[in-house]
């Protein structure tokens, strides 16, 4: 059976890499001896992926994840099995049989990312309340520069396009929080630097910035 | 330290996790509980020393002990230390993330030469003075082991206290004895007077050394009456009921050595006359099967690691390896978890049992003929012939292998021109064997990788008098082979003269030469051991400014009547059989592997108390 699961990257966590996530993963299920198929070939690895790599140093609430496991087990199992193996920062809080053809990675539409700013000065704080309601007005256009070879290759992205939501969570003072939902589409999606920048240039006197992801849209029910 | 400040400069760094900890089976205590804090340092960067069997077997048996904190600490890479030396913060443990000023002890594990400069530098990052005499009470103890304590005059003046041998024992004698001092006032001064009884333990500072107008060693002097005079090396009498850890931390991130390492014997029988380890590690002591397999079994649930290797000197020396491999093959195959068996002979394991290890996960195949002719073979007694390599090779190649590693030494002593094109035939030999079977059992994309390491005397081996090359003779040999090797198939890749000819320095050298490691550290040499930054003009201008000549350690034969640096220590092999073996090396007469008949090193008289194992004669 396949399984989807979500699950948090927290912590110290947020330090490790795409591909030590994965071997995380995959040393916590060997752990709960939950049986899991493997692939065929010259080093056979367990059939384990992660729907959507998430930049090394951001933390995040809402990590997708599918596994084929040989035999049945109760979801519930599953994620206490794993739960009881996985470090300290990692948990899954969901979990589901997973039916569709398609893999979850290819239904991904958009991801949400949290943004908390604090701010130094009252008057740059109000300043910038009012500029996140007209924040997606004007184009932000910037260049991406790709080295291929010996080949630079040169792409004008238009920031705005990618951001299909802005929700405001929470005030605090001189610290505010909002949700950020950006698009996945066939020419990819923004980087989290790509996004901060943007945020830094349109709203002035940022002085702190933590930004955490916190979920993924899909096009289709995944669990 | 504030959180908020490292974690910017986490996110500045390459491979932040290398210093956040908190790694599955690491350990945590309250400090409420604690007495001693000990502080394991690796002097390289995290994922060579989370390679390290070492570290894992004392880190847990530190904290196995209720009011001892052992951490770990790792050479920071340059992109942290400059971090951290901008923002003045201190080089921390990872577990408490405390500087590791807050530590009562230090202990430095000591595997290559090449790393004694990041000891200086880990000690400075902590704003703690380098030389023992510069730090008093207020300061850590700072101890070290390992294989190159055998040569520990280079960090006398750096390093309080050594471990000589094996430390599962004394480590634990030592912290009781600290704990003791502790309690009733801590007087570094006093507490080493007391530890140098113990056997294993050298504290420098207790002797003095004086010199003849050659240079060399006139007589050594104690300055403190109750030191011994000779150190003799501790040892674990019965390996099957030593400390072994149940669970090892398990890294985030990928280490050289990402897998469970299962030791199954310590010490070696073959006495290959270049070999430090060979001779330093003695005598042979193997586990049992059962207790191994008990051990695997409980590394397996407590790392979920996906493979196991099998660690010792030479593992087809192990005397039940086939009972051992087939019983973690029947238990773990199902469940994918792999079998490593390096330094294996494959003559020493059946064919079925290799397809089987092969089945679960490959693994490269590697010799170590370490010379290419027999006549040099016969001189540094590696035991093995032509014969045996080809044929182990043919039967790799016939169960699906295709890539093939060989190691070789280059400078070894009486060498000549033919036996650096012996090392060309045999690789291209090698090749032949791959391509003159049955056309239809070739598979595969054949790759023979040539690797050439340039030979460095250590002490306590027969070859611990030699000169070492020089450096133009060096590069003549390797680049003679790069010349010769012309081949597709066959690619050729040999070791820094630069680097070796320093190391064989610290090998050989003595107390003058602190001098030249603390010169060559204030110029800015950390990280020798890694090629890109190992600077062997600075090195040179360091040995010229501390008034040292290197060639008189690493490039003069030493005649048998001199006094050697480490001479005072007891390694448990004699003098008188290195010399044998010496003499024995220069009329090419081999000495056979003394599980078959005892050849006399003396270890199982000096330190063994009887015959070094059952039915050894």
């Amino acid at each position: 059976m396949k399984i989807v699961f979500k699950f948090t990257k927290l912590g110290r966590l947020k330090f490790i890499s795409h591909l030590d996530t994965m071997r995380v993963l995959q040393r916590s299920l060997r752990r709960t001896k939950i049986p899991v198929k493997h692939s065929e070939g010259y080093n056979p690895h367990p059939k384990l992926s992660i729907a959507f790599p998430l930049s090394l140093g951001i933390e995040s609430t809402g990590e997708y994840g599918e596994v084929e496991l040989i035999g049945d087990i109760s979801t519930a199992e599953f994620v206490k099995k794993m739960n009881n193996n996985l470090p300290e920062g990692m948990n899954i809080t969901e979990a589901d049989e997973y039916k569709n053809k398609k893999a979850v990675s290819a239904l991904i539409s958009s991801q949400i990312y949290n943004f908390s700013l604090v701010f130094e000065r009252e008057d740059d704080f109000e300043e910038a309340l009012k500029s996140l309601n007209t924040i997606l007005d004007d184009d932000y256009i910037i260049e991406r520069v790709r080295k291929k070879k010996n080949k630079i290759k040169r792409r004008t992205i238009n920031i705005v396009e990618y951001i299909s939501e802005v929700k405001m969570r929470n005030i605090d003072g001189l610290e505010m929080s909002f949700d950020m939902t950006i698009d996945i589409n066939e020419s990819g999606s923004l980087k989290v630097e790509e996004m901060k920048e943007f945020i830094v240039s349109v709203l002035k006197g940022v002085d702190r910035i933590k930004v955490k992801r916190i979920n993924l849209n899909f096009v289709d029910k995944v669990m | 330290m504030d959180i908020n400040k490292l974690e910017d400069i986490l996110l500045k760094v390459e491979k932040p996790a290398r210093y956040t900890g908190g790694e599955l089976n690491s350990v945590v205590k309250n400090l409420e509980g604690v007495n001693i804090r000990y502080a394991f340092a690796f002097p390289d960067v995290y994922e060579v020393g989370m390679s390290h069997l070492g570290m894992h077997i004392l880190y847990n048996l530190l904290n196995k002990i209720n009011d001892v904190w052992c951490e770990r600490v790792f050479a920071p890479w340059t992109d942290l230390e400059g971090q951290l030396r901008e923002n003045n913060i201190e080089l921390f443990a990872l577990e408490s993330m405390d500087s590791l000023k807050d530590f009562d002890i230090l202990g430095f594990t000591l595997q290559y030469e090449m790393s004694y400069t990041n000891i200086l530098n880990m000690l400075d990052m902590a704003n703690i003075p380098i030389e023992s005499a510069k730090r008093d009470n207020s300061f850590p103890l700072v101890i070290a082991g390992g294989p190159c304590a055998f040569n520990p005059e280079p960090l006398h003046e750096f390093v309080d206290m050594f471990f000589l041998g094996e430390s599962e024992e004394l480590l634990v004698e030592v912290m009781d004895l600290y704990r003791e001092h502790k309690k009733n006032g801590y007087d570094k001064n006093e507490f080493l007077k007391e530890a140098c009884l113990f056997e294993g333990i050298y504290v420098p500072e207790f002797y003095d050394v004086e010199y003849n107008e050659d240079g060399t060693i006139s007589k050594r002097k104690k300055l403190y009456d109750k030191a011994p005079d000779i150190v003799k090396k501790r040892i674990i009498k019965d390996l099957d009921k030593s400390f072994f850890p149940e669970k090892i931390v398990v890294p985030f991130i990928e280490t050289v050595h990402d897998r469970i390492m299962l030791e199954i014997f310590r010490g070696c029988t073959r006495g290959c006359r270049f070999c430090q380890a060979g001779m330093i590690y003695r005598p042979i002591r193997e586990k049992s099967v059962e207790t191994l397999l008990k051990q695997a079994d409980l590394l397996i649930e407590s790392t979920g690691h996906e493979e196991i290797s099998l660690s010792s000197l030479s593992t087809g020396d192990y005397s039940k390896l086939i009972e051992l491999a087939t019983g973690l093959l029947d238990k773990y195959e199902d469940r994918r978890i792999g079998l490593s068996l390096p330094s294996l002979r494959l003559d020493s394991i059946s064919f079925d049992l290799m397809e089987r290890v092969q089945k679960v996960r490959k693994s490269g195949l590697t010799f170590a003929p370490e010379a290419g002719s027999q006549r040099m073979r016969d001189i540094i007694n590696k035991n093995i012939t032509e014969d045996d390599i080809l044929g182990t090779v043919k039967t790799a190649f016939d169960l699906g292998w295709s890539t093939v590693k060989l190691y070789f030494m280059v400078g070894l002593p009486g060498e000549t021109i033919e036996d650096i094109y012996g090392i060309k035939d045999l690789a291209y030999d090698v090749k032949n064997e791959f391509f003159n079977r049955e056309r239809e059992n070739i598979r595969g994309n054949l790759r023979v990788n040539v690797s050439a390491a340039c030979f460095v005397p250590k002490p306590f081996t027969p070859f611990q008098w030699e000169a070492q090359n020089t450096v133009d003779e060096f590069f003549d040999k390797t680049g003679l082979l790069k010349k010769a090797i012309k081949d597709k198939k066959v690619s050729y890749s040999y070791h820094d003269p630069k680097l070796s000819s320093i190391e064989g320095v610290f090998a050989l050298g003595d107390r003058r030469i602190a001098k030249v490691l603390k010169t060559a550290w204030k110029k800015g040499c950390i990280f020798d051991g890694w090629g890109d930054k190992f600077n062997y003009d600075v090195w040179i201008e360091a040995f010229i400014e501390s008034g040292v000549d290197p060639e008189f350690y690493n490039q003069r034969q030493k005649n048998f009547e001199e006094i050697l640096p480490w001479d005072f220590i007891d390694c448990g092999v004699t003098k008188e059989y290195l010399i044998k073996e010496k003499k024995k090396s220069l009329e090419g007469t081999t000495t056979e592997d003394c599980r078959l008949n005892c050849t006399g090193c003396g270890v199982n008289m000096n330190l063994v108390g009887g015959p070094c194992f059952e039915d050894s004669i």
